[in-house]
């Protein structure tokens, strides 16, 4: 029984690492993989539906969607990236800060934090791109701005949890300082967690990524990026379907995949620690 | 009660407070100079002393501490500006707008409440089931989908390849039918996931086993005794997706061509209407400040063991 277990844990797990592995090798790789060249316009070729020459057909200037969407892995997924670096910097320590040491300090980000998370996402997101201007870059920075929030008050809520064990309390006993205690006892504590948080917020950044580039707020054309193809596919979808079929399958794929690792890890480290 | 009030309208002003700051901050930021937005949206030719009349009339000549008093004190008398582009006050504007995007958000929100009952009672009844698995499969695919990508898959399927229902513009309700199920079906199926683990979690409770015992079937413990108890997380999903349907709104209306806010606000991003996008901000603000404080009221009634507190 537990064997079983064990086993149908790990093939999802990686079953949806694997994915997210191929994708990013086929990102990194692109130039050697992708057909054609994604900024190639061949107008004698436009709207062409999917055939050997072009696997995945080609879009209203006649460039290659197959490769269009290969190297839009470059563009998605190292944007969400930087997205999730940026956010880790900025929460974790504000997290540990708020959630450890407590106080009034605590109360007034908490009371910040409530207001910002008062508006939904898309809605604040789009208002600071729309403020500072459409681009790649103002988008990036409009995520973090609006997802560190949400970081905060689960990493905190997490730190809060450990902070009241009593192991906690004999760390403070034996004398450690709190920096020691912050690094030896609770960083490792809250690092799964975060993982399984973050894996699954991985495909949310991507979805929000597109939605926004779909909009015309993030990357910019001829950029390849797969919201903005979709935004271009508006126009042409109705007589050739193929141009907004594969973007989107290409988004479906990347979600599903990061919210399986996040399942699964989220049970694998369930039963690690009923095992332990 | 007086504590209860005190509290949200509380909350409603610090909202307001950081929206409004935030987006003045960003105003003062971003790249393009107002007075040349405004002249430009006027057609009027940006000479030197044209932007600096412009300047002092719309009192960007004072200091910044002066400006940032003087739109708070827009914000909280409830004016928020003049458009660049119509010239009329942004509340006017966004109050013209709402009805068409409430109308899309309410009827998402059916759409939502109808896919999650259905789903989550008959996933909880075929609990493991057939039906079940086909339940926990839509609702991956359901928070997966991006809402524009099933608007155009909705699209191509009812409009273009079978022509049932029309894909553009507010005619009639027929014109209601695509946008609001683009709307609703990803998050009903995500919801529908949530009632069902709720349900399944409310079958060990007591009453359901004195309920057994007396020999009332599993299916009708759940859809008359459990299904009342799962009231509670029904509001507080339809409170959390009425956000959700707000953002969304903004990608279902840029798609359906349906005349809300959503469309509004991207039209004045596209125009760089600074005042129309943030007043939409604290709009929006307000607006949930205000669906929460509803939703925690609803608390309050369904729930009489929340009053003691």
């Amino acid at each position: 029984m537990k064997l079983k277990r064990w086993k149908q844990v790990n093939v999802g797990l990686l079953v949806g690492l694997g994915i997210l592995l191929s994708i990013s090798l086929i990102g990194l790789f692109a130039p050697w993989i992708a057909p054609h060249d994604p900024l190639a316009v061949n107008l004698a070729a436009r709207l062409q539906t999917p055939g050997w020459a072009y696997p995945f057909g080609t879009d209203h200037l006649g460039r290659c969607i197959l490769s269009r969407i290969i190297y839009g892995i470059r563009i998605s997924v190292t944007s969400a990236m930087i997205i999730m670096f940026f956010t880790m910097l900025i929460s974790v320590p504000i997290a540990l800060l708020t959630g450890y040491v407590r106080g009034r300090t605590d109360h007034m980000i908490m009371r910040i934090i409530d207001s910002t998370l008062a508006i939904p996402d898309i809605v604040l997101t789009i208002a600071i791109v729309g403020l500072l201007g459409p681009s790649l870059v103002n988008m990036i920075f409009a995520i973090v701005v609006v997802r560190w929030a949400s970081y905060v008050r689960f990493i905190r809520s997490l730190v809060v949890k450990i902070t009241q064990e009593e192991y906690i309390f004999s760390a403070k006993m034996a004398g450690n300082s709190n920096f020691r205690i912050v690094k030896r006892y609770i960083l490792p504590q809250i690092g799964m967690p975060i993982i399984v948080f973050s894996a699954l917020d991985m495909g949310k950044i991507v979805l929000n990524i597109a939605g926004l580039s779909f909009l015309g707020l993030g990357s910019q054309p001829p950029t390849p990026e797969w919201g903005a193809m979709l935004n271009d596919a508006t126009d042409y979808f109705q007589v050739t379907p193929h141009v907004m079929l594969f973007p989107g399958l290409a988004i479906v794929l990347f979600v599903l995949a990061c919210q399986l690792v996040s399942e699964k890890l989220g049970k694998y480290d369930i039963t690690a620690g009923k095992e332990m | 009660m007086v504590k209860f009030v005190l509290e949200h309208i509380l909350q409603l002003f610090l909202v307001v407070f950081s929206v409004a700051t935030l987006t003045f901050l960003l105003v003062r930021f971003s790249p393009g100079d107002p007075a040349t937005i405004m002249l430009k949206a006027n057609d009027v030719p940006a000479s030197d002393e044209a932007i600096y009349a412009m300047r002092s009339e719309l009192g960007l000549t004072d200091s910044v501490g002066g400006q940032y008093i003087e739109w708070l004190q827009q914000v909280f008398t409830g004016q928020w500006g003049l458009s660049f582009v119509s010239q009329k006050p942004v509340i006017s504007e966004l109050f013209a707008r709402l009805p068409a995007t409430l109308e899309l958000a309410f009827a998402g929100l059916g759409i939502m409440l109808l896919v999650t009952l259905v789903l989550g009672i008959s996933t909880a009844v075929y609990e493991n089931g057939v039906v079940d698995k086909i339940g926990r499969f839509l609702s991956l695919l359901g928070s997966a989908i991006p809402t524009f990508w099933l608007g155009f898959l909705c699209m191509y399927i009812f409009s273009v390849n079978f022509g049932w229902l029309p894909s553009m513009g507010r005619n009639d309700w027929k014109n209601l039918i695509l946008p609001a199920t683009t709307l609703g079906l990803g998050l009903g199926t995500v919801y529908a996931r949530v009632l069902r683990a709720y349900m399944l979690e409310m079958l060990q409770q007591p009453f359901v086993k004195a309920s057994r015992a007396r020999g009332i079937s599993k299916k009708r413990i759940l859809v008359f005794q459990v299904l009342k108890h799962a009231l509670l997380p029904i509001v507080t999903m339809v409170g959390t997706s009425f956000a959700f349907m707000m953002g969304g709104s903004i990608i279902v209306e840029t798609i359906f061509s349906w005349p809300g806010l959503g469309q509004y606000v991207m039209e004045s991003i596209n125009m760089r209407d600074y005042p129309v996008i943030q007043g939409y901000v604290v709009f929006a603000g307000i607006l949930f400040v205000t669906i929460h404080m509803i939703v925690d009221f609803i608390y309050l009634i369904i729930d009489p063991r929340l009053r003691v507190r």
